[in-house]
């Protein structure tokens, strides 16, 4: 007995040696992830039930979905929406097993008065979850965003043309759009959205009868997004010696060349994995992007595949990207951090990279910042002096400016981020803080298309301008300003939190604000109008006493008894006229 | 009868110390491991989040404990009815089942610390050697009961 229990040791400790070298040398093969086929986010939880338990409540996670009562945002019980002369109705239809499903059917009306049908489209898909859920219905071999989408935050239904910045089409004002006015965001999902809301999509566009054969492995954005496909290291790591020799049962953290940890990447490397997505490219070889996906996999450089867009970049030799950027060639529009990133010293100099502020398993799914990495504590890690509050208020003063402006305390309670990343940025009725990390440039004139500096978005009446009498007020911007200045200003107006000590009254703000929900031609400019008078006027959120894609006659009924009701003396024509004449025509349109 | 023979019988015969004493261990061990089945629960009704929001922890230490008092109760029956089966000079059996005793709860109990994501501690490469170990005795004791019978 003993015999045969030495001899058992013996070979268990020489089948140990052997496998421990297996896996030594296993940990130290690279793999390449191209070969590598996805296994879904379900696989990973199995081992990893902490991090998926933490990635559920993102909106990353719920970026795209099939259609059902659960991720269904909007009621679909028979509400409405008009939007010139069309009228779409969200109802909800047993299909033939009984299970609900939601249908926008669009109506008109006929040349006599007759109602029309113009589409009856069944929901299959759902896009986003965070402040706006946008719809997909199924068409032949695509899917087609639709024209109409649900307001998470305010609860209510808005056309597309009020999410993007889009002017007011002709004849709204009469109710009578063109239909391609009407359906002009409706896109197709296969060879676009595709790319980034989802896991390891595969357009299979057939160039020869341009028909799609789109496949994904997963819907939304899932574990393989970012630590790649992981079938490999599925199989490798079903041998509890390999995990062990990883992880030392806890003891230890070795590198596994069969996943990627983004955190073990080299700071340029990781942004390039987030910027795959939030920094807009440009590929030359489009036809191999739109059959076979995009080959970039975590960890690898983007530009062997892909080129981020800036202002200089060309198309046919034409500069038609210049208006998606500042003058100073920072992005103006969301879904071009990287490029902001990629333009800041802290990456160019430092070793930003966005995980160090941002995480994908912790703190509120509403940016994701790092719980440890909110305030200045994101800036003060590398920029220690900082701390110090005299060190601190001397900072702050703008350069050149000693002895004019405020003393440091007033400005101390302003975070690092509201001069060094100003809320510059539009994306879907938002102005989000650039990502450019810069010291804030002074404007040099009110020129269109010139950044607001940090200072004009809480000194809006221009009070910080004493030393420097050529600069422009940057409420002249609200008018004549293109659409994105207007949005800016528009958004900082309802920023009563720290500018109402340098800025206009409450009073004079609210007044602004009806001008530009009655007058601007772009309703995402109005909504964003509306959003900051509910904001400094305490007008409850569900309010529906105003709809920015309404014609401007039932806007300006919606504005009296608005103004009536809050009590704001309109602004005198002749001011009006005047800030108005400035207004600029410059459409922004965001690439699709 | 020669000295010889009389220590070949005393070596054939069951040693009763070595049944009392694991009757000890069993109801001694049956006593810590209720114990840790009452922290268990408590932790339950207290709803302490260290224990609660960590389903491998809940589930290794829910194992030592059935584990434990199981064997525990094994270990008492084999005083009672196991030993008896057994000569005096086979003792393995008996190292094999407190062995088995001691470590298999412990290996799950202890590997709860400092666990990695998905996976036990370390102290979990000790719940293999010990539920061997409890099979090779079981199977000594399933042959020494037919030989008896």
């Amino acid at each position: 007995m003993r015999a045969a229990v030495v001899l058992a040791s013996v070979a268990l400790s020489a089948w140990l040696v052997v496998e421990a070298f297996a896996v030594a040398e296993d940990l130290e093969t690279p793999r390449d992830l191209h070969r590598v086929s996805f296994v879904g986010s379900g696989a990973c939880a199995r081992c990893h039930p902490s991090h998926a338990a933490s990635f559920e409540p993102t909106f990353h996670r719920t970026m795209t979905r099939e259609a059902s009562r659960e991720t269904v945002r909007a009621p679909f019980q028979g509400e409405t929406l008009s939007y010139g002369g069309f009228v779409a109705h969200m109802t909800t239809e047993p299909d033939a097993e009984g299970t609900p499903r939601f249908v926008v059917t669009t109506t008109r009306r006929g040349e006599h008065g007759e109602e029309l049908v113009v589409d009856r489209a069944i929901v299959a898909r759902t896009v986003g979850s965070h402040r706006d859920q946008q719809l997909l219905t199924r068409e032949d071999d695509r899917y087609v965003r639709m024209p109409v989408a649900w307001d998470i935050d305010e609860s209510r239904w808005i056309h597309m043309n009020e999410a993007f910045l889009t002017p007011d089409p002709e004849g709204l004002d009469d109710d009578r759009v063109a239909l391609t006015d009407y359906a002009r965001h409706v896109v197709t999902w296969n060879d676009n959205c595709v790319f980034c809301h989802n896991v390891g999509p595969r357009p299979g566009l057939d160039p020869v009868t341009e028909r799609f054969s789109t496949e994904v492995a997963e819907l939304g954005i899932a574990c393989e997004a970012c630590h790649g496909p992981g079938s490999e290291h599925v199989r490798v790591n079903a041998s509890p010696l390999r995990r062990y020799a990883l992880h030392g049962g806890g003891l230890g953290d070795r590198a596994d060349p069969t996943i990627v940890s983004p955190s073990r990447l080299a700071p340029a490397r990781a942004a390039d994995l987030c910027g795959r997505c939030h920094g807009q490219r440009i590929t030359e070889d489009i036809g191999r992007f739109l059959r076979d996906g995009d080959p970039f996999v975590p960890g690898e450089d983007l530009a062997l595949y892909s080129a981020p867009l800036f202002a200089d970049t060309t198309l046919d030799g034409e500069p038609v990207f210049a208006p998606r950027f500042w003058s100073d060639g920072t992005a103006r529009l969301s879904a071009y951090e990287y490029q902001g990133y990629a333009q800041s010293r802290c990456a160019s100099e430092g070793e930003l990279t966005c995980i160090d502020c941002h995480a994908m398993h912790e703190g509120d799914p509403r940016g994701q910042i790092r719980p440890a990495m909110t305030g200045d504590a994101m800036c003060t890690r590398c920029h220690d002096a900082l701390v110090d509050p005299r060190r601190r208020a001397d900072h702050v003063r703008p350069e050149g400016a000693r002895g004019v402006v405020v003393e440091g305390p007033a400005h101390v309670a302003v975070a690092c981020v509201d001069c060094h990343m100003p809320r510059v940025v539009y994306g879907l009725r938002a102005m989000l803080r650039s990502h450019r990390i810069d010291s804030p440039p002074r404007r040099p004139g009110a020129r269109t298309s010139d950044r607001l500096d940090a200072c004009a978005l809480c000194h809006l009446d221009g009070s910080d301008r004493g030393h420097d009498p050529s600069a422009a007020a940057p409420l002249d911007d609200l008018f004549a300003g293109d659409p994105i200045q207007r949005a800016a200003v528009t958004a900082a107006l309802g920023r009563l939190d720290r500018s109402h000590a340098v800025g206009p009254s409450r009073e004079a703000r609210m007044a602004l604000l009806l001008e530009v929900m009655r007058d601007d031609r772009y309703p995402g400019v109005r909504s964003m109008a509306w959003a900051a008078l509910r904001e400094i006027a305490g007008i409850p959120i569900e309010n529906s006493q105003f709809s920015p894609t309404d014609p401007r006659p039932r806007r300006m009924a919606q504005l009296g008894s608005l103004t009536q009701a809050l009590g704001v003396a309109p602004l005198g024509p002749e001011t009006h006229a005047s800030l108005r004449a400035r207004a600029s025509e410059q459409a922004i349109e965001i690439g699709e | 009868m020669d000295e010889s023979r009389m220590n070949e019988t005393d070596e054939l015969a069951p040693d009763p110390r070595a049944a009392s004493r694991t009757r000890t261990l069993g109801w001694a061990g049956l006593a810590a491991w209720a114990g840790a089945g009452l922290a268990l629960e408590a932790a339950h009704g207290l709803k302490l989040s260290a224990y609660l929001d960590d389903e491998l922890t809940r589930l290794l230490l829910t194992l030592a404990h059935a584990h434990g008092a199981l064997l525990s109760i094994v270990l008492l029956l084999y005083g009672h009815l196991g030993a008896p089966l057994l000569a005096r000079e086979d003792a393995l059996t008996q190292r094999l089942l407190v062995g088995a005793w001691a470590a298999l709860p412990a290996g799950f109990a202890l590997s709860v610390i400092a666990h990695p994501e998905g996976d036990p501690g370390v102290a979990i490469v000790l719940v293999p050697f010990a539920g061997l170990a409890l099979v090779v005795a079981l199977v000594r004791l399933a042959l020494a009961s037919s030989r008896a019978a």
